[in-house]
């Protein structure tokens, strides 16, 4: 008899926890979470998303259903964030399909629903980890800042190098080779600088300023057979509007783009790439490598014509084995013509796409309010813009997933200053849906935050480093100089 | 035996008398000496009222004592009341001390007057502006957890309970650890007299050390071991505040060996040498506290303090009173504080300015100098240099945000229209204990423009935004105050600074031009009297213009004294010395000498 009684009230428990939520009336009215979510594609090894809206009623809650399956998540601190097992398990579920969410609200006479919306699970996965630097967005000086990892099905970070621990110095432009996490390099600048150049666990210490290069190397993009490292070389000055909707203007004076071969430790370039006349940036390689990718602005009178340097999109050759490369220089997406610049080319890794951020000129267009992302079918040649991803602030620094299927990109329309990383989706048709922020474990995080999340990279597995051995690399390590042009 | 127990309870009194006195004598030091050091670290600091907060303490090495030190910080602004906080734990040190020297069972007389001097030795570290007061908190957390764990009577589980402490010790208070575990071990090795424990604890404490370090958990190794993780980064840690380890160990070592020192003595002569030890404390301190504390930042910091809270009049009595100024910074406040009270055209050159920058100084990479460009800059209009310094101000933070830096962003972002991110910060603000009011007033900005513009500060500071806009400086410092006027002709402030500009330059021809463009104008309907003292010498043959610009009798009068002075010293050695005694407050002096 007692085991009966101890039944029924585990029972009575477990139903009252099941359905807190009965829903009486329902509105004909579209819910105000509806305008961020509704539509929204996520993967379906993502951690619980966070549905914010932060004038909500604390008697509110969601419900999320596929089929027979529920959860339903109850407001907190302004926003409805599922609980990690529940949402593993309906995801799981309604992977390539759709959920159907319920904004339910307490009222006098019960539980009252908006009109549901669906969002839709994506077959394809993402890329469990994204990699990016912590920095405030700051001006010249700069303090605490660092490179982490979060593990996109959770949501764990945890530090790859912060640069506490290499006496406060510059850590930048983290990349890797095919998103993988065995191959990557990152910058040093001021304190112990150098090129920290990582292969399947061997740390190599690089000196790149040559006499023959107007700077050290800057931003990177791997090959993606893993020999090479194309990087830019940036003669680059900060200045600072006195008033304007962007408060700073980073230019570059001059600069060049240059291929380092890592076996040979030495540098590769093409007239066409390091020119007086023009200023070349953001190298990339095609997904078959075949190609580099590039920007090129005709030189101006710096600073005083800045508004007139508008990067052009262009291609042309490499061939890896020769270590050469063509002749013909291709222009994918001709600046003046469109009255745009381009900056970012990233090819998707299947190559069918190439995304690009566009601002009306320059090319440092995190401080560009109108930056806005565009992609190039490259079968078609066709340029258009990414409406679904862009807002009325920033989108620019972006990376593709290697199943070419999800696109992290940076974004400031939260506030306008303090960047945060957005997942969206792809298919294969090239079609693009709306997306979402990067979900947190609590709901005031954003609003607490004062970093900037800086290139968000996806990468495949967790970097697996030796911190005490980066940080002694980082700090103590032997530094080898490159060679210059063979 | 009756005898014998009123007799240490004379001493007790005498002790615990003459610690009150040091306590007094200590925080009449602090209240006197360094009330603005107090200030400046409130300003450079926050405290967030809310769960992140506490759930930080866990977040990494040395959280609970950083929050305790970040939450006790916040009231250190308050006037006597921040003078007591700041000294707390380290006042406290002396009780905690005297009872865990006397749980070895040591009478010594040394052990009351010893420790006052490991409260001295950590006060005169804890002076040290870059010095956290965490580590002082964090001392006295461990020092009672010692105390604590001294009562457990069964040996084996002291040392079990003292050893299982230290990653908590670790992770709670950070490095202080070494020192829970050295002062620990021979604490109880004094106790007990286990020759081997000592050597299992430093055992675990070099594990914890190895593993936190492997973890990653410690930043860096030299750094966990020492006080100097207490100390603000990038900055050479001083090797004296080593004393604020060393002392309380070398007391305890000292009454270890030596624990009933003096006890036996005659009462007179335990007087003498009690009273003697005291009065080598008290003149330890008064002798070298001065060493210890930062004098020359004291007055930037007290400049920075009236600043932050607008007080002008108190700037200049205060300045006026620590003349002559030949601080560029100092300069910078004066000229700022006398363009806010509307006085700058008449009294600039009282306070000795040396060419443009006393107007606005150079930055050289501290949040001090930034903040203060932020505020000369906001004081004339410039609001996006304004905001940039006191970003730049705030990422040199050693917590990289502060309530001073914080509030002058709400204010740049409202001007400039960034309501978002002015939320973000006023958010943050809203949950703290002095500035929840003054957040909540400014929420009412927050979207809603013609509020800005009514409001006298926030629209007088949005009608001076440049019409066009182009990179700040790069027409030099004339052109954006020039700017700031074309877009607001009623500015006074601008004005005189501008003004005042040509004139610290010795740039007659400018003065001139400056003189035809604004003269007359809603910004200058009449000119302050170093303006007229401008005239007359930009036209110094050219009666008419004094005429025209209505150069009073007074200066007129003041000048020919000030020619016929000159004329009078003409050869003579101590010439400028004379002049300016007599006339060093005047535009004349400066161009003629400066």
């Amino acid at each position: 008899m007692k085991y009966l009684v101890c039944y029924c009230l585990i029972a009575i428990v477990l139903s009252a926890c099941t359905s807190k939520v009965q829903v009486n009336v329902r509105w004909q009215e579209e819910s105000p979470l509806a305008k961020e979510y509704a539509g929204v594609v996520v993967p379906p090894n993502i951690a619980p998303l966070n549905f914010v809206l932060p004038d909500s009623v604390s008697s509110s809650a969601i419900i999320l259903t596929h089929g027979k399956h529920s959860l339903i998540a109850m407001e907190k601190g302004g926003a409805f964030i599922p609980g990690q097992k529940e949402w593993k398990e309906l995801i799981s579920f309604a992977r390539g399909k759709e959920i159907q969410i319920e904004h339910c609200v307490k009222t006098e006479k019960g539980w009252a629903a908006y009109q549901p919306f669906t969002i839709t699970v994506a077959e394809e996965p993402i890329d469990p980890y994204l990699v990016y630097r912590l920095i405030p967005p700051g001006y010249e000086k700069w303090h605490e800042m660092g490179i982490y990892q979060r593990n996109l099905e959770t949501f764990e970070e945890t530090e790859i190098l912060a640069n506490r621990r290499t006496d406060y110095n510059c850590i930048n432009c983290h990349s890797f080779c095919n998103q993988s996490p065995d191959r990557m390099m990152l910058h040093m600048r001021a304190k112990h600088a150098g090129t920290l150049l990582i292969d399947h666990g061997k740390m190599t210490k690089l000196d790149t300023k040559t006499d023959q290069t107007i700077s050290s190397l800057v931003y990177p993009y791997w090959h993606p057979e893993g020999q090479f490292i194309a990087y830019s070389v940036n003669d680059t000055r900060q200045l600072f509007h006195v008033h304007h909707s962007n408060r700073i203007e980073v230019v570059d004076y001059a600069s060049d783009v240059v291929v380092y071969d890592i076996q040979r430790n030495e540098l590769l370039t093409t007239p066409a790439l390091f020119s007086k006349e023009s200023m070349e940036t953001f190298p990339a390689f095609s997904a078959d490598g075949t190609k580099l990718y590039f920007c090129s602005a005709s030189q101006q009178n710096m600073p005083m014509d800045y508004e007139k340097v508008r990067y052009h999109l262009c291609s042309i050759d490499f061939d890896a084995a020769h270590r050469t490369f063509g002749s013909r220089v291709d222009t994918l997406f001709h600046a003046d013509a469109n009255g745009k610049s381009v900056s970012f080319p990233r090819v998707s890794p299947d190559g069918r796409f190439l995304l690009m951020t566009l601002s009306d000129y320059g090319n440092f267009s995190i401080w560009h309010q109108e930056a806005d992302l565009w992609m190039i079918d490259l079968q078609t040649r066709m340029a258009k813009e990414v409406a679904e991803w862009n807002s009325r602030s920033v989108e620019s620094y972006h990376s593709w997933s290697s199943n070419s299927r999800w696109v992290v990109f940076s974004s400031r329309r939260g506030d306008g200053l303090y960047t945060r990383p957005y997942i969206a989706y792809m298919d294969r048709a090239g079609n693009t849906y709306k997306p979402f922020l990067l979900p947190q474990k609590e709901s005031g995080f954003y609003r607490r935050f004062m970093f900037s999340y800086n290139i968000p990279e996806l990468v495949k597995s967790p970097v697996e480093l030796d911190n005490s051995l980066l940080v002694r690399k980082a700090v103590e390590g032997e530094t080898v100089k490159i060679k210059g042009f063979r | 035996m009756e005898i014998q127990r009123a007799d240490n309870l004379k001493y007790r009194l005498l002790n615990w008398g003459l610690g009150i006195l040091l306590s007094f004598l200590l925080y009449g030091y602090v209240v006197h000496n360094i009330p603005y050091q107090l200030c400046e670290l409130e300003h450079e600091n926050l405290f967030v009222a809310d769960a992140d907060t506490w759930m930080s303490v866990w977040a990494m090495p040395g959280g609970l004592a950083e929050v305790l030190c970040l939450w006790l910080t916040q009231f250190l602004a308050v006037p006597y009341v921040g003078s007591l906080i700041f000294l707390l734990p380290v006042l406290l040190l002396w009780p905690v001390t005297v009872l865990l020297l006397k749980r070895t069972g040591a009478s010594s007389v040394l052990i009351h007057s010893g420790a006052s001097g490991v409260v001295v030795a950590q006060l005169f570290t804890q002076y040290d502006f870059n010095f956290y007061e965490s580590g002082s908190i964090a001392m006295l957390a461990a020092l009672l957890c010692l105390y604590a764990i001294s009562y457990i009577k069964h040996l084996s589980y002291r040392w079990a309970v003292f050893i299982g402490g230290i990653p908590c010790v670790a992770w709670l208070f950070g490095s202080i650890v070494v020192m829970y575990v050295v002062y620990g071990s021979l604490l109880f090795f004094f106790a007990s007299r286990q020759k081997y424990m000592p050597a299992v604890s430093l055992l675990a404490l070099g594990m914890v050390l190895v593993l936190g370090n492997w973890l990653g958990c410690i930043n860096k190794l030299e750094l966990f071991i020492s006080p100097a993780f207490y100390y603000r980064p990038l900055v050479d840690f001083p090797v004296i505040h080593w004393i604020s380890w060393g002392f309380p160990i070398f007391l305890l070592v000292v009454v270890g060996f030596f624990p009933h020192w003096g006890a036996s003595w005659k009462p007179v002569t335990r007087g003498i040498v009690i009273s003697c030890l005291w009065g080598l404390v008290f003149g330890i301190f008064l002798r070298y506290e001065s060493l210890f504390r930062n004098t020359s930042n004291q007055t930037l910091w007290q400049l920075n303090h009236y600043s932050f809270r607008e007080e002008w009049k108190d700037m200049l009595d205060f300045l006026s009173s620590r003349q002559p100024i030949t601080n560029q910074l100092y300069m910078n406040y004066a000229n700022m504080a006398l363009a806010q009270t509307g006085h700058l055209g008449d009294y600039a050159f009282h306070f000795s300015p040396r060419g443009i920058k006393s107007l606005l100084v150079e930055a050289n990479s501290t949040a001090s100098v930034y903040m203060l460009m932020s505020d000369v800059q906001y004081t004339i209009g410039g609001i996006a240099d304004s905001q940039r310094y006191a970003f730049e101000a705030q990422t040199a933070l050693p917590r990289m945000c502060g309530v001073q830096t914080l509030m002058r962003l709400v204010k740049t972002n409202l001007i400039l229209g960034h309501d978002m991110v002015a939320e973000k910060y006023l958010a943050l603000l809203e949950k703290t204990l002095f500035y929840k009011k003054w957040a909540q007033h400014y929420r009412m900005f927050l979207h809603n423009p013609q509020a800005v513009e009514a409001d006298e500060e926030l629209g007088e500071k949005r009608r001076g935004l440049s019409k066009h806009n182009r990179f700040v400086m790069s027409h030099g410092w004339n052109r954006e105050l020039e700017d700031v006027l074309q877009a607001d002709p009623s500015n006074k402030k601008v004005v005189a600074y501008l003004g005042l500009s040509y004139l610290l330059a010795k740039d007659l021809q400018g003065y001139r031009h400056f003189l035809e463009t604004y003269y007359g104008t809603e910004a200058l309907e009449t000119l302050p009297l170093a303006f007229q003292q401008g005239v007359i010498a930009a036209y110094p043959e050219e009666t008419e213009k004094w005429e025209h610009y209505r150069v009073t009798s007074q200066v007129k009068d003041l000048y020919v004294r000030y020619v016929k002075q000159l004329q009078g010293l003409r050869g003579y050695p101590g010439k400028k010395r004379q002049m300016k005694r007599e006339y060093g407050y005047t535009f004349w002096y400066y161009y003629m000498f400066i």
